[in-house]
């Protein structure tokens, strides 16, 4: 009997119920917001480590980033290759991660591992304009909204911090609870601060600072 | 006076903490920045005169084509290399047609990371002018150093210096000046921008005049300090503004301001509407006001 039963138990703890949840970000405008980060950080049990293996791409190219906004879980190795034509200088002066990248050659990939969660804006001390930020969140399970400002997340039953951020919107933070095979929603309405970015100017400015 | 060798002395202090490093290869033709403009404007008293009834006014096109190469040599320390080539026409008064092609080296050090670092630079530069009037043909050498800071993201400011000289084949044309300017950028949002501009030139500056108001001027009767100064400075009849017209070399200071507003129509390519006017005073207090308008569209390749 013992031995019949063994393998039914172990698999039964390896498949952790699951609980669907979807997120719908809209402006005070009414507009859909893309580019919020929602994660769910677990408040019963510890978030699993992420694989060794995690890998995610902030590239160069076109004399900018190729996302605005990357969210990845604290230890998630990062990649920064230069697909672009000039040379770059990748920095941030974030509290999580500082760094830079100097005379960052076209073909060049650096890589670096971000293990402490928080916001790492990255810029390049060449190329004003540039600017991409890196959201490193302490749990894998995290999504990013999508042009209709929607965003979904699989994640085991439990009790959830969940956490809304965008760059331009203040965090939203509150307390929620994930229930097997139930699939939740949650609806939030974030105000937009206007966008203040450097603006790409032509002529000399695109040589240069 | 600053001269050459004190930019050379800047120059070396801007690269001091920094070293050139070895980098690879980059094709040279993919880091080409490429730039084209055409500019159409109204610009009255464009002949620069003080007699206001013999004033002229005129319609001026002019296109460029720019060419610029970076290279970082070390971190915050960049290096342009840049040439272009302008040409403008009159649409009356052809005579003042002209031709030039150049280029110019600058180097810019910034001041720490980030947009609101400050940045200088310092650039030299050389071309050579082919008018349509032979005595204003040579070569014009300049140089210049700018103090540049954004004090907000979508807000820059800077101050700068410039010392031109322009060697002609006649006196009359030989131009040697040196100006100090500020200027403030904002980016109203990510399609709209506004930028001003004051300066104060001072040095040489080529006014023109009919032949009748000159004669009066050089024999005396419009007064003994202004028949010694001009009978004193290099001036030839060129017929640029008209049968008889002269064309003379004086010494003057010019206060001058602009505004301009850009639209960018996409990234790569925008329409800039500016005015300005200069109101120049020569050595005896003859004054030489001039305004513009002008259009223009810029795009990067």
């Amino acid at each position: 009997m013992k031995p019949a039963i063994l393998p039914l138990l172990l698999a039964t703890a390896l498949v952790a119920p699951a609980a669907e949840f979807s997120c719908a970000i809209t402006s005070s405008k009414g507009e859909p917001v893309a580019d919020a980060v929602v994660s769910l950080v677990p408040l019963d049990v510890s978030a699993p480590p992420v694989p060794a293996t995690a890998q995610v791409e902030i590239a160069q190219q076109g004399q900018e980033f190729s996302t605005y906004v990357t969210v990845v879980q604290a230890g998630t190795k990062v990649v920064f290759p230069n697909h672009d034509t000039v040379q770059h200088h990748v920095y941030s002066l974030s509290k999580p991660k500082k760094f830079e990248l100097p005379l960052y050659n076209p073909g060049q990939a650096e890589s670096l591992v971000f293990d402490i969660a928080g916001l790492v804006t990255i810029g390049c001390n060449i190329h004003d304009w540039m600017i991409s930020h890196l959201v490193v969140v302490p749990t894998p399970w995290f999504a990013k909204t999508d042009a209709q400002g929607a965003g979904t997340i699989t994640a085991p039953a439990g009790r959830y911090r969940l956490e809304i951020w965008h760059p331009r919107g203040a965090t939203i933070a509150k307390e929620i609870t994930l229930k097997d095979d139930t699939a939740s929603r949650e609806t939030s309405v974030l105000t937009l601060k206007p966008d203040r970015r450097v603006r790409r100017a032509l002529g000399a400015k695109s040589t240069g600072y | 006076m600053i001269s050459s060798r004190h930019f050379l002395l800047l120059a070396g202090l801007l690269a001091l903490p920094a070293r050139a490093q070895e980098t690879p290869a980059v094709s040279w033709i993919e880091s080409l920045h490429l730039t084209a403009s055409g500019t159409a404007s109204w610009v009255n008293n464009i002949s620069r005169t003080s007699y206001e009834p013999t004033r002229k006014d005129d319609a001026t096109y002019e296109l460029s084509l720019g060419g610029s190469k970076p290279r970082q040599l070390a971190p915050n320390l960049l290096f342009v290399a840049s040439g272009e080539v302008n040409a403008l026409w009159l649409q009356e008064y052809d005579l003042a047609d002209n031709f030039k092609a150049g280029g110019k080296l600058s180097l810019q050090r910034k001041f720490g990371l980030g947009p609101l670092a400050p940045v200088l630079q310092v650039n030299a530069g050389a071309s050579y002018k082919s008018a349509r009037y032979e005595g204003d043909q040579g070569w014009t050498t300049e140089a210049g150093v700018q103090f540049a800071k954004r004090v907000l993201p979508n807000l820059r400011l800077a101050a700068g210096a410039r010392w031109f000289e322009h060697n002609a084949q006649s006196a009359v044309f030989d131009l040697n000046q040196h100006s100090y300017s500020l200027d403030a950028t904002w980016d109203i949002n990510d399609r709209w921008s506004l930028s001003g501009s004051a300066s104060r030139l001072s040095g040489n500056i080529v006014a023109n005049a009919a032949w009748p108001v000159w004669a009066l001027a050089i024999g005396g009767a419009l007064g003994p300090v202004v028949q010694n100064y001009y009978t004193s400075r290099p001036w030839t009849v060129t017929h640029i503004y008209g049968p008889g017209w002269v064309s003379y070399n004086v010494e003057a200071d010019v206060d001058l301001w602009s505004v301009s507003l850009a639209y960018a129509v996409s990234d790569r390519t925008a329409v800039e509407l500016r005015t300005g006017a200069a109101y120049v005073v020569n050595a005896i207090d003859i004054t030489y006001p001039t305004d513009s308008w002008g259009l223009s569209l810029t795009h990067r390749f």
